[in-house]
């Protein structure tokens, strides 16, 4: 129930959530429905459905979503607990390097993974499943940790002493005050394997999903049309998934005034081992291939970065592509967070609508979009094609999910009275903001800024259609070197993939506090 | 659509000013033509430098993904280009590009440039370069298990080269598709005898040819000793080899050139530029041999300019390539969606 402070602030409070509306709504869903408009005709519209493929993969894309969801469900939550339950030294780096893989672009991580699968499984669905398991389970740590920190153990102590046993106590008592957290991880996994590309044509073995389907017909086919009517039911069906989720996703945080002691336990201590050396294992792959060639150590891959490529054929200046990189990864961050933190100061009053919408991009296919931003902003004064700043809004809208994700449960868990307090005592609204509410969330502020850098790093998705005045960022670069033949070609590929590698373990380690997961507080 | 009308007839008002006081004044200068590009279009910096010098245009490059995701953004924005030259349109991709009316119609008549690239490029647009899409093979691994090299097609169906071929799929890669029109320009009438043949000697389809050349060739740590690559390859690996290889010795992999299909790059003025006579010339530099004669060792191509003189690593390396596979730009239009169908249908 709101309070009356609340009720009289709500019309301006709503005015907050504009900023983020505004990005989806102009960077997403005007695009994706412009194409669909410009290349509209009806022979497409029911036509496309008959092209051979479509149906497959359309079963492909559920069967594999409904997998790999659940798979990274259940391979989450013995980390998620692990993470949430204790401090040990390293801490901070385990949840970093968990995190790593899902903001790295597949073709880095993806061939470092593709080495190391045993040769029994051969591309197809067990390899797609457990290749977004190793991706995604990041989401599920980040999301479910921080509420299972919250849920005081005295609760399941009280059940097992009542008799239940911890199995019992775990779905009577831990699950039910998980849900809210699970279906938010469930939302975003979901999405990501719906409409995951760059995976799926690496280990899908000729599987292909409705994404690579929407590929496949835009670029290879030349069937625009088709495309986007694929494209445009595919962002109706994800908005219908949204709506649908809405309502039984209220994040309620039972004991929202304390939290529990956290207890340091052996086997937590071990699952969190566990967890980052699998996690490891591929990266320390591709930093180990990045200096190794025909059975002999080299530094030459590194050397031809650092001492301003003149090779031809494998021009590169790493300083410069470094400094682009990270000077877009600040703007997104310096665009997201505070339309996350408006967004968040709305969705923690009211219900989580909203933070639902701003979920659609993760659910829109990324060709669509990309195409669809090139023939929306083509003309003058909105002609921004090939402005070099649509990049890192491009990858705002990205993080903004997750960035609401970090801040909004900090935000939401702020006692009203604190504000009452203030507000009776004489402070304007702006200053009841800035002195309790800030304070209170800048440890979540910091840990957004940091994942809103790290996607930035790696996105590899709409923002590689968007053309670019040599503007090239580390993941294109990397694609670049690995597009021709040639050891130093290979090996400096893979180099500044461990360049990207290691700016993404960065920006995640000095801003991930240590204890608290996706939200610090 | 009102405010782009209104739009539109605002930057033509502007068009005609800049014309009018353009017939004012002759000189060119402060006038930046834009290239649109693929992504792997690096050419060695300050090429241009000599093109600004003589005629005073600036040039930029812009650039994202792919020839094909290039192709379906200009399809998109035709008469309303990203820039004013587009670089890189190829025979696979071409027909799309002239359906879509993509391109204001301009063939440089550059001294030296070859006339049978030209005679492709149905009067539209320049041919700037050609490539070959072929069968590469790992030299030392074929010699380790004590078999011949291939020489055809038929030979990859044959059981002494079974498992050992790893392709991308045409369906996701633009190299892949390339084999596929191969395989077809060689045996129009029986190609799907071919891929049954070659489905059945175990074939190994991935989705791009990263994973092909990379992961799965035994050069790479793979176990594939035959895999689609370039001709271009072997003296790539030879020109990047580390440790580097002894003064001499031969390349490490090598070309099956009766299987090598015949890739055309085209560079052409977009319709809807506004400085068309520029462009023109920028194309004219294009092919000139300064630019061709960098092309390559910059981007692994051979110069469309028959003029223009191979580098010794090419000249050295480089299996000629005597009769390479070709098909016409109209016949890939016409009959490739059906023919991807056909060949999902028989690997998939």
């Amino acid at each position: 129930m709101p309070s009356s402070a609340d009720l009289s602030r709500t019309g301006r409070v709503r005015l907050l959530a504009v900023p983020g509306l505004v990005m989806v709504l102009a960077l997403v869903l005007v695009p994706v429905l412009a194409l669909g408009a410009r290349t509209f005709d009806s022979a497409s519209l029911f036509g496309v459905w008959s092209r051979p493929g479509i149906v497959d993969a359309i079963g492909f894309t559920i069967v594999e979503t409904i997998l790999s969801t659940a798979v990274t469900i259940a391979l989450g939550l013995a980390p998620a607990w692990a993470l949430s339950h204790h401090s040990m030294p390293g801490h901070r780096f385990a949840l970093a390097v968990t995190t790593v893989p899902f903001m790295l672009p597949t073709v880095v991580v993806g061939a470092a993974f593709l080495g190391l699968l045993p040769g029994s499984v051969e591309r197809g669905l067990v390899a797609v499943v457990i290749a977004h398991a190793y991706f995604n389970v990041a989401v599920v740590i980040r999301t479910v940790a921080p509420v299972w920190a919250t849920i005081d153990p005295m609760l399941v102590s009280a059940a097992r002493n009542l008799g239940a046993s911890r199995t019992r106590a775990f779905v009577s008592i831990t699950l039910p005050l998980l849900k809210p957290a699970l279906y938010s991880a469930t939302a975003i996994v979901g999405f990501m394997c719906a409409t995951s590309y760059g995976v799926v044509r690496m280990l899908g073995g000729g599987n292909a999903t409705l994404e690579v389907e929407v590929y496949r017909r835009a670029i290879l086919f030349g069937d625009i049309a088709g495309a986007s009517t694929l494209a445009v039911v595919q962002l109706l069906v994800a908005a219908i998934c949204l709506l649908v989720w809405t309502g039984k996703d209220r994040v309620v945080f039972t004991n929202a005034g304390h939290r529990s002691r956290r207890r340091d336990h052996p086997v937590a201590r071990v699952v969190a081992v566990i967890a980052t050396v699998v996690t490891v294992i591929p990266l320390v792959a591709l930093v180990l291939s990045s200096m190794r060639s025909r059975g002999h150590w080299t530094l030459a891959g590194w050397r031809l970065l650092t001492s301003g490529s003149n090779v031809p054929g494998l021009r590169l200046d790493l300083i410069d592509v470094l400094s682009r990189s990270l000077l877009f990864a600040v703007i997104a961050a310096a665009i997201a967070v505070p339309i996350g933190i408006a967004t968040s100061t709305v969705s923690s009053s009211r219900s989580t609508i909203l933070d639902r919408v701003l979920l659609l991009p993760l659910g829109a296919s990324a060709v669509a979009v990309g195409l669809g931003i090139v023939i929306t902003y083509d003309s003058s004064p909105f002609d921004f094609r090939s402005s070099w700043w649509l990049t890192p809004v491009v990858h705002a809208v990205v993080a903004l999910p997750f960035v609401i994700r970090v801040i909004q449960p900090v935000h939401s868990r702020i006692p009203e009275h604190l504000r009452s307090a203030a507000a009776t005592l004489g402070a304007s609204p702006l200053r009841v903001w800035a002195t309790i509410d800030v304070p209170l969330i800048s440890g979540a502020i910091r840990t957004a800024f940091g994942l809103s850098l790290a996607i930035s790093l790696g996105e590899f998705g709409a923002t590689s259609f968007l053309t670019r005045n040599d503007t090239d960022t580390l993941p294109i670069a990397v694609e670049q070197l690995l597009g021709r033949s040639g050891d130093l070609a290979r090996l400096a590929g893979h180099a500044v993939a461990v360049v990207l590698l290691l700016a993404t373990l960065i920006a995640l380690a000095f801003t991930t506090r240590s204890r608290h997961s996706w939200s610090a507080s | 659509m009102k405010t782009r009308t209104f739009a539109l007839a605002l930057a033509s008002i502007a068009a005609a000013t800049t014309v009018a006081c353009g017939s004012d004044d002759s000189t060119k200068l402060d006038v930046t033509l834009t290239i649109v590009a693929y992504e792997s279009f690096t050419p060695p910096e300050g090429i241009f430098d000599a093109f600004t010098d003589e005629t005073g245009i600036s040039v930029r490059i812009v650039a994202a993904g792919d020839a094909g995701e290039m192709i379906a953004k200009a399809t998109l924005t035709a008469g309303n280009p990203e820039g004013d030259v587009m670089w890189g349109v190829d025979n696979t991709l071409l027909s799309r590009a002239l359906d879509a009316d993509v391109f204001d119609p301009y063939v440089s008549e550059v001294d030296g440039l070859d006339p049978d690239l030209v005679a492709t490029a149905s009067n539209i647009v320049t041919p700037v370069d050609y490539g070959d899409v072929c069968v590469n093979y790992d030299v030392a691994r074929l010699e380790e298990l004590g078999i011949d090299p291939p020489t055809s097609f038929d030979d990859l169906s044959s059981p002494e080269y079974r498992s050992l071929l790893v392709v991308p799929s045409a369906l996701t890669s633009s190299t892949g598709l390339a084999f596929l029109l191969g395989t077809i320009a060689n045996d129009p009438d029986g190609w799907q005898q071919t891929w049954s043949d070659l489905r059945d000697n175990d074939v190994l389809i991935v989705g791009g040819w990263y994973e092909a050349y990379y992961t799965e060739f035994s050069r790479y740590g793979g176990d594939r000793p035959l895999v689609i690559s370039y001709a271009s390859s072997p003296p790539a690996e030879i020109l990047f080899a580390d440790p580097p290889l002894p003064e001499g010795s031969p390349a490490p992999t090598a070309v099956v050139t009766s299987t090598c299909f015949r890739q055309i790059e085209y560079a052409g003025v977009l319709r809807g530029s506004e400085h068309v006579e520029e462009a023109r010339a920028l194309v004219d530099f294009l092919v000139s041999t300064t630019f061709q004669e960098s092309m390559p060792e910059s981007l692994f191509v051979f110069p469309a300019n028959e003029l223009a003189k191979l580098p010794t690593t090419f000249a050295t390396y480089v299996q000629p390539v005597t009769d390479p596979l070709v098909m016409d730009p109209a016949t890939i239009a016409a009959s490739r969606d059906a023919w991807l169908e056909e060949w999902d249908a028989i690997v998939g």
